[in-house]
């Protein structure tokens, strides 16, 4: 699924500039002053934009997280634990008993690269520009205190509980002040105090907006900024060397708080401009890590024949689904998504779109499989409809609301043919292998079904808020908890914002304001109880024992179920791959599988063979 | 004197042309249906921005104002190409076009001349060959083999070499320009590493376009070779090397008028050949560009592959006016 | 900027052409067995696009049980990455790919005629304006200029295709007839029109017309091929979004979704509507042999 990147892709491995030009082994050694061999990897966020900024904070910025551009401590994508951590530049922090308060200490030794000390103030900095980027806003984060130079307090804004405080705050990203300060204004802090303000002085109100607006054009200048210094600055256990259109090297940052744990002298950053050229580089055994790929089964037989290459599966919190925008005619009647559920065979799109890394999704409730696995009884479970493939049920369905077969086509009860486009992203691979599919099942159903692609992700999310999109493919899931999950359906994309601590619903009229899934305000669950799944959702994301969020997840999952908001196809497996001739001793757990290999490498794991 | 004024004639021509693409392209995005720059800027207005920020927003990313005349955005805009600004590119953040375009341009600018160069001596040594030869097996083989190139379409025959050469038989490398732990600079392991990664990309040029200067070159020849003076010297006795070199000086003439046609084609090939071999160069631009949509980069990416198309056709007219005498005294 | 192009203006041809060019031709076509190859084989192609899709149901049968199958009895090419015949999927796509380039070359023809005629037959600043315009248009180019288009222009029918193909691409047939044009006006039988009094319209094209007439149908072929390659490169980078199966999307999804360059499974995917290029092209180039000796008897003597 990975996107078509921005630049180009990338250059001969070291074996294969030794096998095919004598000139470059010299060369290619003694640039590396004996730094043996280059750990070879890719980034999945974003490829190499030479001519883009050394800022994280740009969409296409050469930094690459894990490696040159360091956290405060990265997630262990923990399905149970929100709070499980693997330190950054967070040595330690406390959270207080409801979570809404949390000290973070710095690593003593943290250095830039430059060899400046990483110090609180920094801190403070990265949580202004969190701030004018929209990441603090969303963990509702209050206020930020330097309490020391190797200690900082956060806390939550006054009278919010949200769970997942912790958990966003510590992945912020944090830059050097020396080289970001200059773009804020000084009254940064006033400006984001004021742009707080949420209570009923209208007066008050108004400059708060107003202040926002100012928080985000000083965000549009962040993002565009281009750091003086020529090289990035880094705070993790690697720094830019070099970089062109095809891969970027980095080399061990002498300065790194754990350097000694360290083995790895260089890594080499591989540019891609899509999938297929991924596949090439596994083939050829050049990668030595290789993250998440969408790959058709014959490309994953052919990697694993590779020499080294080894399969690393992880689980995934992230499913591919078909939403359907119920302001749009015939898809805000319940029994035409249910009737689309019992036709669309979810095997076997599973089977064609995404046969590596997905699993058909078993239930259409808005959690993954596994976390309802996790959250629902035996007894839940058994309840569950899994709309096993059925045209009779869904013919049955559609005549029950008035639809008509004329000649092997459905009719719409307005009188009209009834015919779908499904709306998909260009450079999806396994989404518009998916979306062809379907369009076969349904066309033979009765339904003239047509694939369409619309050109890019973003653009995608952006359609689908304007409205304009009957059906289209939504990712589903897309976090660790089932807020998380609930949140994709019943947040934003249902009109639902926390505006301060308020919940507030707007309509699917509201322009620009998101609303396009537009459910009723109240559905039912399988018992008939009527439920406002917005609010659900946020009650759950303000919780923070298990037991007491069991019994609304389990309301929100049997009213998903049953109302088909969205129909959850497969499930994501994070498949990913390591190449063991050049490098040994990588590490085992998720934990850090999940992470990008420079949060393996600053624990002490990979070491080159000898 | 005449050649000056010829240069001068043709650098104008080029100046208009370019500013007949730059209107194009301008004119196409304005009035793009859903116009972009229109919906960016109710976007900027709509998450609360004052009209006038919106509007600072939108002019540093299009170089022009939306909600001014038609008449005056366009001035505006050709006000900031004077000035060489292109915009700023939406998909890469911040980053202004010209910046990116003038990054990717060499790469582009470097393979479809080294193409061009292989094909073109290949092609033409072939032609000769094929036309003076043209009864014999050899000469048949040339002609067929030119023709069968010249139909195959781009993208196939950089499909094949991709195909052959980096999967079947992984001899060649297949990606970046060159190898990025070299020191860039005019040194013999960078130039060699460049020289290295660009061999398929040349080869896929110069296999497209070879057969097109085949097969112009044999007609030449054939028809050189019944002019009066090729039967003169051959009856004065004039030795064969010596006269191959009429022949040949006479007949490459008519070449230059192909060269527009092919340079056009070869620049045009660069959005697969970029594409297939992973160059960052304008023609994979162009297409990226397309895909974000990022109407910027995307005109920038044009106009500059329009332009490289102009000036290789004023430096070939040039050449050919200094080459050939006729022109040189009269015209 | 681009001096004249290099076809001989098919002086005989007037005397030789009517009474038996069926014959003629046949008897040209069949002098060489390649040139029989090359007729069978655009006719074998030009009857695919025509019955083609009546030969399948609108939507091809898909089978997961056999993505990516070899060449088999059942799948004489092997299948897609959702089980469909690729053979199928060749025969269907063939019409929209086809259509699409026979109509970019009508249009070709269209307007690189009428503008290479007018702009030949009056001269002066007619010739002037033309020209210049062909100029641009020789030197603009053409492929980008069709993907920079393809951000406004609806490609979902053949039609609108051949269209854009057409406009990006009569330049140089417009230069070739006018300089046939050039020569052929100054002969007796125009001259003699002239001198008859009959309007500009019907000299050139009763008179003129005629006689360029089969070096325009030569060029049909050959624009022909160059829409075919046009449209399918443009399907295959993906600029234009794909509502129809032609063998550009199939090139495209070989390659970016099957992976076809990097496995053998995906191989007949991608290699399928390739050698029908590669065959098409093929065709043409042996065909085109055939014309150029009837329509330049100068060859056929010698």
């Amino acid at each position: 699924m990975k996107r078509y990147a921005i630049a180009l892709a990338s250059v001969t491995t070291l074996s294969l500039a030794l096998a095919g030009c004598g000139t470059f082994s010299s060369a290619t050694l003694s640039s590396n002053s004996g730094a043996s061999i280059p750990f070879t990897t890719i980034n999945e966020a974003h490829g190499i934009t030479v001519g883009a900024p050394y800022n994280p904070f740009n969409t296409n910025g050469n930094t690459w997280d894990g490696y040159d551009q360091w956290q405060l401590a990265f997630y262990t994508n923990s399905l149970t634990n929100p709070n499980s951590f693997i330190p950054g530049l967070a040595k330690s922090w406390t959270v207080n008993a409801n979570q809404t308060k949390v000290v973070v200490t710095l690593q003593p030794n943290a250095r830039w690269s430059n060899g400046q000390p990483v110090t609180a103030n920094d801190v403070v900095t990265s949580m202004a520009i969190a701030f004018t980027q929209g990441n603090a806003q969303a963990f509702d984060l209050g206020t930020v205190k330097a309490l020391n130079n190797h200690q900082v307090e956060f806390e939550q804004l006054p009278g919010d509980h949200y769970n997942l405080f912790l958990n966003q705050l510590l992945q912020q990203t944090i830059v050097p002040s020396s080289e970001f300060a200059p773009v804020l204004p000084k009254n940064i802090w006033t400006i984001i105090d004021t742009a707080q303000y949420t209570g009923n002085n209208s007066k008050l109100l108004a400059k708060a907006k107003k202040a926002a607006n100012e928080l985000a054009t000083i965000g549009k200048k962040v993002a565009a900024y281009a750091p003086p210094k020529s090289e990035d600055l880094s705070a993790g256990p690697f720094v830019l060397k070099n970089l062109n259109t095809g891969e970027a090297i980095l080399v061990k940052n002498p300065y790194f708080y754990d350097a000694k744990n360290v083995h790895v002298k260089e890594v080499v950053m591989r540019n891609y401009t899509g999938n297929e050229q991924i596949w090439n580089y596994l083939e050829s055994g050049q990668l030595d890590f290789a993250p998440y790929t969408s790959m058709p089964t014959n490309i994953l037989d052919q990697v694993l024949r590779t020499k080294g290459n080894k399969e690393v599966v992880t689980p995934a919190v992230v499913a591919a689904s078909l939403a359907f925008n119920e302001n749009i005619y015939p898809y805000n009647m319940v029994k035409v998504r249910q009737a689309l559920a019992y036709v669309i065979n979810r095997q076997v799109v599973q089977k064609i779109a995404e046969p590596v890394s997905g699993t058909p999704a078993k239930w259409p409730d808005g959690l993954i499989d596994a976390a309802t696995k996790q959250w629902m009884t035996p007894a839940q479970l058994a309840s569950l409809n899994t709309y096993s493939p059925n045209l009779s049920k869904a013919t049955k369905l559609l005549k029950e609301s008035g639809f008509k077969l004329v000649n092997g086509q459905w009719m719409m009860p307005n009188g009209k043919p009834w015919t779908m486009t499904i709306y998909t992203v260009n450079g999806f691979s396994d989404w518009i292998a998916a979306a062809k599919v379907i369009s076969s099942e349904l066309t033979s159903f009765g339904i003239p079904t047509s694939p369409d692609i619309v050109s890019s992700y973003a653009q995608e999310l952006k359609e689908q808020q304007d409205g304009k999109l009957p059906v289209s493919f939504y990712l589903m899931g897309l976090g660790p908890t089932p807020a998380n999950a609930f949140n994709m359906i019943y947040g934003v994309a249902d009109g639902y914002n926390l505006i301060g601590t308020h919940l507030v619903r707007y309509p699917a009229s509201a322009k620009d304001k998101g609303n396009w899934i537009d459910l009723p305000a109240t559905i039912p669950t399988t018992t008939g109880k009527m439920i406002n799944p917005g609010v659900l959702t946020n009650e759950l994301s303000e919780i923070n024992s298990v037991a007491k969020q069991r019994p609304i997840v389990q309301e929100l999952a049997e009213a998903t179920d049953r109302n088909v908001p969205v129909i959850t196809l497969w499930d994501y497996i994070n498949v990913q791959f390591v190449n063991t001739t050049r490098f040994t001793d990588f590490p085992t757990s998720a934990a850090y599988l999940d992470n990008p290999a420079g949060v393996w490498m600053q624990a002490g794991y990979v070491r080159p063979k000898s | 004197m005449q050649l000056l004024r010829r240069l001068i004639s043709r650098l104008v021509g080029g100046a208009i042309m370019v500013l007949v693409v730059a209107s194009f392209t301008f004119f196409l995005v304005r009035l793009m249906p859903g116009n972009p720059v229109a919906a960016e800027y109710n976007t900027l207005i709509m998450r609360g921005m004052t009209p006038t920020q919106a509007q600072n927003e939108v002019r540093v990313m299009y170089g022009y104002i939306p909600h001014e005349p038609l008449v005056d955005q366009y001035f505006h805009y050709l006000w900031q190409l004077l000035h060489f600004n292109l915009g700023q590119s939406i998909s890469y953040e911040g980053v202004s076009v010209l910046h990116i375009v003038l990054s990717d341009a060499p790469w582009t600018i470097v393979l479809v001349f080294l193409g061009l160069i292989t094909s073109f001596l290949l092609g033409v040594t072939a032609g000769v060959i094929a036309a003076v030869k043209r009864s014999t097996g050899l000469g048949n083989a040339l002609t067929v083999s030119g023709s069968l190139l010249h139909g195959i379409p781009q993208f196939v025959v950089a499909l094949l070499l991709a195909f052959l050469f980096t999967t079947l038989w992984p001899i060649f490398p297949f990606g970046a320009p060159y190898n990025a732990n070299l020191t860039v600079g005019f040194n013999f392991p960078f130039l060699g590493s460049v020289a290295y990664h660009a061999v398929l990309p040349v080869a896929a040029y110069a296999i497209s376009s070879y057969g097109g200067w085949l097969l112009t070159m044999k007609s030449s020849v054939i028809s050189v070779l019944g002019d009066d003076f090729v039967l003169a010297a051959e009856i004065r006795g004039v030795k064969p090397r010596i006269r191959f070199g009429y022949i040949a000086r006479n007949a490459i003439l008519p070449l230059f008028t192909v060269f527009a046609l092919s340079l056009g084609f070869m620049f045009g090939g660069s959005l697969f050949i970029e594409n297939i071999f992973d160059y960052n160069g304008l023609g994979n631009l162009l297409v990226t560009s397309i895909s974000n949509r990022d109407y910027p980069l995307m005109s920038g990416a044009f106009l500059f592959i329009t332009m490289a198309v102009i000036l290789s056709n004023i430096i070939a007219d040039f050449l050919y006016s200094v080459v050939d005498p006729r022109i040189r005294r009269s015209t | 900027m681009i001096a004249e192009q290099l076809p001989q203006p098919t002086t005989s041809a007037a005397t030789l052409r009517r009474p038996s060019f069926l014959s003629i031709a046949w008897r040209v076509i069949s002098a060489r067995p390649s040139r029989m190859l090359g007729l069978a084989i655009i006719v074998f192609f030009a009857l695919m696009a025509i019955v083609g899709p009546f030969l399948y149901p609108h939507n091809l049968p898909i089978n997961p049980n056999a993505i990516y199958a070899p060449p088999s009895l059942r799948y004489p090419l092997g299948t897609d990455f959702e089980g469909t015949s690729n053979l199928a999927l060749i025969v269907t796509g063939a019409r929209y790919v086809l259509f699409a380039a026979l109509m970019a070359a009508l249009f070709t023809v269209f307007f690189g005629t009428s503008i290479g005629l007018v702009s030949g037959y009056f001269l002066g600043p007619t010739d002037t304006i033309l020209m210049r315009i062909t100029d641009f248009i020789l030197t603009i180019p053409g492929f980008p200029l069709l993907v920079v288009l393809s951000t406004v222009w609806n490609f979902g029918q053949p039609i609108a295709m051949g269209f854009v193909l057409g406009i990006t691409g009569w330049g140089g047939l417009a230069r070739a007839v006018r300089s046939q044009t050039l020569s052929l006006r100054e002969r007796g039988f125009v001259e003699a029109a002239r001198g008859l009094g009959l309007p500009w319209w019907h000299i050139v094209f009763q008179e003129i017309l005629p006689n360029i007439g089969p070096y325009i149908a030569m060029n049909l072929l050959v624009s022909i091929t160059g829409g075919i390659y046009a449209e399918v490169g443009l399907f295959y980078l993906g600029v234009v979004p794909f509502h129809v199966n032609n063998w550009g999307v199939m090139l495209n999804l070989a390659v970016f979704t099957g992976g076809a360059l990097q496995s053998p499974q995906a191989l007949p995917y991608l290699l399928s509507p390739l050698v029908c290029i590669l065959l098409l092209t093929l065709g043409v180039v042996l065909f085109l042999d055939a014309m150029d000796e009837m329509f330049n008897p100068r060859l056929r003597e010698g």
